[in-house]
């Protein structure tokens, strides 16, 4: 029995910001993960009638978008990209003795940091999915674009008062949902 | 000085908005002394500040982003497009 159903009109609003950062960690490049996202809904739109509803929307657009991340690697490694030499500095201030850059991190992070961040970044996600979509979406744009106060309010037509007992109930909700699910 | 202390104690609720206001750095020093004041009193609001720090804490360890918005007005357009067609 089909118990999930397509909306493609809301697809860019309720899933964009989760497949992006799904995107941007395996490419690591903004403007790919763009071309990619927009290359899944587009695919996912032409595939919608083999849409089941077994899984929800974004398992099923999750899935199309990794065979578009592999396509893209492939198409990286393809014979043009092997005959690359793909080099680069870590930042711009180095030069010289790049290869013993490369071997130390500068950052000093693991990659077992790195995994765990990118879990985190998940679960995040997944609980601001929970929330209603106008207090995910006020949350995203004061605690990860960084927006100000009066900016959102004009956005949303709000009070300040109002914006904070949104951001307080988001943030109690995701409290809640990462204690069980991380913290 | 306990007259100082009644004129400066907030509740639960002004604690907890106080709190917020601390995350994205827009309390005012006023605000974070009193925050700080209650805190160091009552325990429950202890607790729930130190898990609003750890959210902070684990929204920018995550290393979050979002769509530039340019973006998604392209792709609302080019999905709005695909649809009509």
């Amino acid at each position: 029995m089909s118990n999930h159903v397509i909306d493609a009109s809301k697809w860019v609003d309720r899933y964009s910001d989760y497949l992006y950062n799904y995107t941007i960690v395996r490419v690591n490049d903004h403007e790919v993960a763009q071309d990619l996202i927009s290359e899944t809904f587009l695919a996912g739109l032409k595939s919608a009638k083999n849409f089941k509803g077994e899984a929800s929307e974004r398992t099923w657009l999750i899935s199309i978008l990794k065979r578009k991340v592999i396509d893209h690697y492939r198409k990286v490694n393809s014979n043009k990209g092997k005959a690359e030499v793909r080099m680069q500095y870590n930042s711009e201030d180095s030069d010289g003795d790049w290869i013993a850059e490369r071997v130390s991190d500068p950052f000093d992070k693991t990659a077992e940091d790195t995994i765990e961040n990118d879990e985190l970044a998940d679960a995040i996600h997944e609980c601001l999915d929970l929330l209603p979509e106008k207090q995910a979406a006020i949350f995203k744009m004061k605690t990860i674009d960084n927006f100000d106060t009066e900016a959102i309010c004009n956005v949303y037509n709000i009070t300040p008062s109002n914006l904070w007992v949104i951001i307080h109930r988001a943030r109690t909700s995701l409290t809640g949902c990462l204690k069980n699910n991380w913290l | 000085m306990i007259q100082l202390l009644k004129k400066y104690s907030i509740d639960c609720d002004t604690n907890a908005h106080f709190c917020d206001k601390i995350q994205y750095n827009e309390a005012t020093p006023k605000e974070i002394a009193q925050y700080k004041m209650h805190v160091f009193i009552c325990k429950l609001c202890k607790t729930h500040s130190a898990l609003n720090t750890e959210l902070s804490k684990a929204c920018s360890r995550a290393r979050l982003t979002t769509m530039p918005k340019t973006a998604k007005d392209d792709l609302k357009a080019k999905l709005e497009k695909e649809m009509n067609n």
